[in-house]
């Protein structure tokens, strides 16, 4: 995958910006925060929430316990802010866009007008999806459905997003989250009544204009009592970026009888075969089961970015509610990745199911790390743990480091880990019938991650099943 | 807390070091949660609570009884952890050369010692050492019986600290059985800081047993660097049921191909105490071994603790390694945390874990009583057969029957919720 991007020269610190459209200035500051509340029209209670952040912040050290390591980020280098951007800079039509992206794009089997928004061509404002999604948006007012960009939410729905903002990420928590909390810039917001069942996937994709979300992007998905959705984020396709530092914060919350699917594809820029640039993907996901009987599930395919390092949870705190966390964590060349979940269980009868898949070729290190906690009240809990993690050559790392404290005897703990290479009477049985290595290693791959696969809204599991097989090309032999 | 330690080797080669070694651990401190190693286990939260005060003033007790087993064997008597005697008649030794027992001096400690700087309570342990053992065994000498090593406590233990390490090193294709027999005799309360190095040579062998006697209310932290070489085998088995807190590190390199390693602990934690196994396996060679299997039955407030790492180095392929840590909760108060950690870099190598915990199976205890075993004694059978896959490893008779007594005067089990 990573051979697709050979040419590109953009992924420095901060972003190619466009100094003509730009206006804030470079660096985080009191200043710069005040500029972005001001230029997006924000209530004073959010600015306050955004300084109260920022004065927490400044307390805070940076976290370095992570398995991979990173250069120091200069915080004072960075833009926080900028108007959306002009199409100066960017390819005028397909054929300015390096070959190797669009054969990538036609081994996915992405349409031409997507392959064009995804190279960040500059399109017609008349994009054919707007008209499927203005019909989508119909749909979705007409039972209730609140789903628009966060700042769009911020000046219409202000009671909500109060209420609900920071609520699962509070202030206070770890540097990024809190980093996010001061500076972030747009992103997603889903609020379902109760008793309604959302009629379709919530995709950003249909969101008008959400391509330019920015480096900190923030998402607050709300399902009221009774409720379902369910929301993917991310795309198979390999996506233009220009921010190296991707810090965003999602938050879930699920009330009673509701529950939330959430769906990650992830494919950004992994750096070059000698791991120069690169996407940092650090980003805080925590679900919080808030009601009695409530349901979330994470299922993430991570197989973009120099860096991955994020934990999907969930905190069961209503009673009987289920959390599980479906992952695939593929790593080639250099990329590091270091992902896993959070599974607090605080009320009764919580269960909890956690699969991760983690592939690592390449000079790459796979680390899951998470977290299973059984709290004293929390009886008759149920968790199951299962990591695997596949090797392929000598040169690559695959670690777990979980962490499992059951403190009531009532709840029952499993936890498996299994680490090993492909079989190679597997492959010998391909081979044997004919199907090359390649296409045997991608085979057998796939079946190693199915489970996961499965988890995946039909449309999506197709093409991240081609994703997998693309991400090990070149790893293998 | 207040800490009074004195260093009173006045020897102008140690002085110096041992002041070193203090001020560092003075920097640090005992550590707490917010270390990585100590998450689980608050050691300074511990000792705060437990302890006025921490000296290391000498004591003068009088020799105890030992009571010693029956059966035909060597013995090392180690009284408040210093080297009092030994006896290797039951050998019939032709060249008494085979086997050298002598006091581990502050130099040679140091030898050991200066790889573990970063360690706290390794600087603790220079800073204050005061003695402890140092077994040689040539090279092809093989044990006919087992050597116990009777580890006294006895007399005013009162706030006290003991710092101390022993030293044990098998030369080519020796072999050697040893049990380290904890007796706990002493009035007031002490914190035992410990460090073992052991070396084993090529195709040697160890079998190495830690049982303990009766109810302890002391503190135990014990680090074991273990070091094997090519075609070399090591066993340790900890039964350390009754002591009211220990934490109980080994540290094992498989240094030479062909090397293996087993740990294996079957503990039962009654009434508020805490216990952490804390393991890590270097795989450092090709075509190495290892296997853990940790088993805890916790209740009344107890809280068990297991922390294993198995690390596969990128050339030791064809590494097989195992792990396996089982808590069994029997009432509310009970706690059991883990981290099993595997950090592999090699593709050829076949490394699992496996970790659960949880209460006593409600269908097994419901087949139990449908054959007309009333419940408390179905509980019992339920605990011994949870351990049992540690107990069948033993192949020893007379060890086995120490450790039948050992489980019998420490399994208590209150029959109060089922």
């Amino acid at each position: 995958m990573s051979k697709v991007f050979d040419t590109n020269k953009d992924y420095k610190y901060g972003f190619t910006t466009d100094i003509e459209s730009f206006k804030a200035p470079k660096g985080l500051s009191e200043g710069t925060i005040k500029f972005i509340s001001k230029e997006k029209k924000e209530p004073k209670w959010l600015l306050d929430w955004r300084l109260k952040a920022y004065k927490r912040l400044k307390s805070l050290k940076e976290p370095n316990w992570q398995k991979p390591k990173y250069p120091k980020i200069d915080y004072q280098d960075l833009y926080y802010y900028s108007a959306p951007k002009s199409t100066k800079n960017k390819p005028k039509s397909l054929d300015e866009v390096d070959p190797k992206l669009i054969e990538t794009y036609k081994k996915l089997g992405i349409p031409l007008d997507e392959q064009k928004r995804l190279s960040g061509v500059a399109v017609d404002a008349v994009f054919d999806s707007v008209s499927v999604a203005t019909t989508f948006k119909g749909e979705l007012t007409k039972k209730g459905i609140i789903f628009c960009s966060i700042s769009e939410a911020i000046q219409k729905h202000p009671d909500l997003v109060k209420k609900y903002l920071g609520s699962v990420i509070p202030l206070t928590d770890h540097y990024f989250a809190t980093l996010n909390s001061a500076v972030f810039t747009d992103g997603s917001f889903v609020y379902i009544p109760p008793n309604v069942r959302c009629p379709m996937e919530l995709s950003t994709y249909f969101r008008i204009n959400a391509s330019q979300t920015g480096q900190f992007e923030r998402t607050l998905i709300i399902a009221d009592k009774g409720s379902y959705v369910s929301y993917l984020e991310g795309c198979t396709a390999p996506m233009r970026d220009e921010n190296q530092l991707h810090a965003a914060n999602v938050e879930l919350v699920a009330l009673d009888d509701a529950e939330i699917k959430y769906s990650t594809v992830q494919n950004w820029y992994p750096g070059d075969e000698e791991g120069k640039g690169g996407i940092y993907n650090f980003v805080t996901k925590r679900g919080a089961c808030r009601g009695k009987n409530s349901k979330i599930s994470w299922t993430q395919v991570e197989t973009g970015s120099a860096i991955t390092w994020k934990y999907p949870s969930c905190i069961l705190q209503g009673d009987n509610s289920v959390g599980e966390f479906y992952s695939i964590a593929i790593t080639n060349n250099h990329q590091k990745a270091d992902t896993g979940t959070k599974m607090i269980h605080l009320g009764k009868n919580t269960k909890s199911k956690i699969i991760s898949k983690g592939i690592s070729a390449g000079k790459a290190d796979n680390t899951y790390r998470g977290l299973v906690d059984i709290s004293k009240k929390a009886e008759n809990s149920r968790n199951y743990t299962q990591c695997d993690s596949l090797l392929m050559g000598n040169k690559c790392g695959a670690h777990t480091v979980p962490y499992i404290r059951n403190k009531n005897s009532s709840s029952t703990i499993e936890h498996e880990a299994t680490t090993s290479k492909i079989n190679e009477d597997q492959l010998f049985y391909c081979n044997q019938r004919g199907l090359n290595q390649e296409e045997a290693v991608s085979l057998i791959v796939n079946g190693f991650c199915k489970e996961v696969l499965q988890q995946l809204p039909m449309e999506f599991a197709v093409e991240a099943q081609k994703l997998v097989s693309i991400s090990l090309e070149g790893s293998v032999g | 807390m207040e800490l009074n330690f004195k260093i009173r080797d006045k020897s102008d080669k140690s002085l110096k070091l041992r002041e070193e070694n203090l001020t560092n651990f003075k920097k640090k401190g005992f550590p707490n949660k917010r270390e990585e190693d100590w998450k689980f286990t608050d050691l300074e939260k511990f000792l705060k609570d437990n302890f006025d005060e921490l000296n290391n003033d000498n004591l003068n007790d009088k020799k105890p009884d030992f009571h010693e087993f029956s059966f035909i064997h060597n013995s090392i008597k180690l009284i408040n952890g210093k080297l009092q005697s030994f006896d290797f008649k039951s050998e019939n030794l032709k060249d008494k050369n085979c086997i050298s027992i002598t006091n581990l001096d502050f130099n040679h400690h140091l030898n050991f010692a200066n790889n573990l700087k970063d360690n706290p309570m390794q600087n603790l342990n220079t800073a204050l050492h005061e003695g402890g053992f140092n077994l040689n065994i040539s090279s092809d000498y093989k044990f006919k019986h087992p050597i116990v090593i009777y580890n006294y406590f006895t007399g005013t233990l009162k706030n006290k600290i003991i710092n101390n390490s022993d030293s044990i090193n098998l030369l080519k294709n020796s072999n050697a059985t040893i049990l380290e027999y904890l007796v706990d005799e002493s009035k007031g309360n002490f914190f035992k800081n410990t460090f073992k190095y052991i070396n084993i040579d090529e195709n040697a062998f160890l079998n190495y047993y830690f049982i303990n006697k009766n109810e302890s209310k002391n503190f135990f932290y014990e680090y074991s660097k273990v070091q094997l070489s090519k075609n070399s085998n090591f066993k340790k088995y900890l039964f350390s049921s009754g002591i009211k807190f220990g934490k109980f590190e080994s540290n094992i390199k498989l240094n030479g191909t062909n090397s293996s390693s087993e740990v294996y602990s079957g503990l039962f934690l009654g009434t508020n105490k805490h216990q952490e196994v804390k393991t890590t396996v270097q795989h450092l060679k090709p075509n190495c071994q290892s296997h853990q299997d940790v088993k805890n039955v916790i209740t009344s407030g107890s809280k068990g603790v297991f922390q294993g790492k198995i690390f596969v180095e990128e050339i030791a392929q064809k590494t097989n390694a195992y792990q396996l840590s089982k808590g069994l909760l029997l009432d509310k108060d009970s706690e059991f945390s883990t981290k099993p950690e595997l950090e592999i870099y090699a593709d050829d190598v076949k490394c699992s874990h496996g970790s659960t915990s949880g209460n006593i199976d409600k269908d097994a205890l419901f087949y139990l009583k449908s054959r007309g075993i009333d419940s408390k004694e179905a509980v019992k059978m339920i605990i011994k057969g949870f351990l049992e896959t540690v107990l069948e490893k033993i192949k020893n008779k007379e060890i086995m029957d120490i450790l039948l007594n050992h489980f019998n005067t420490h399994i208590k089990y209150e029959n109060r919720s089922n």
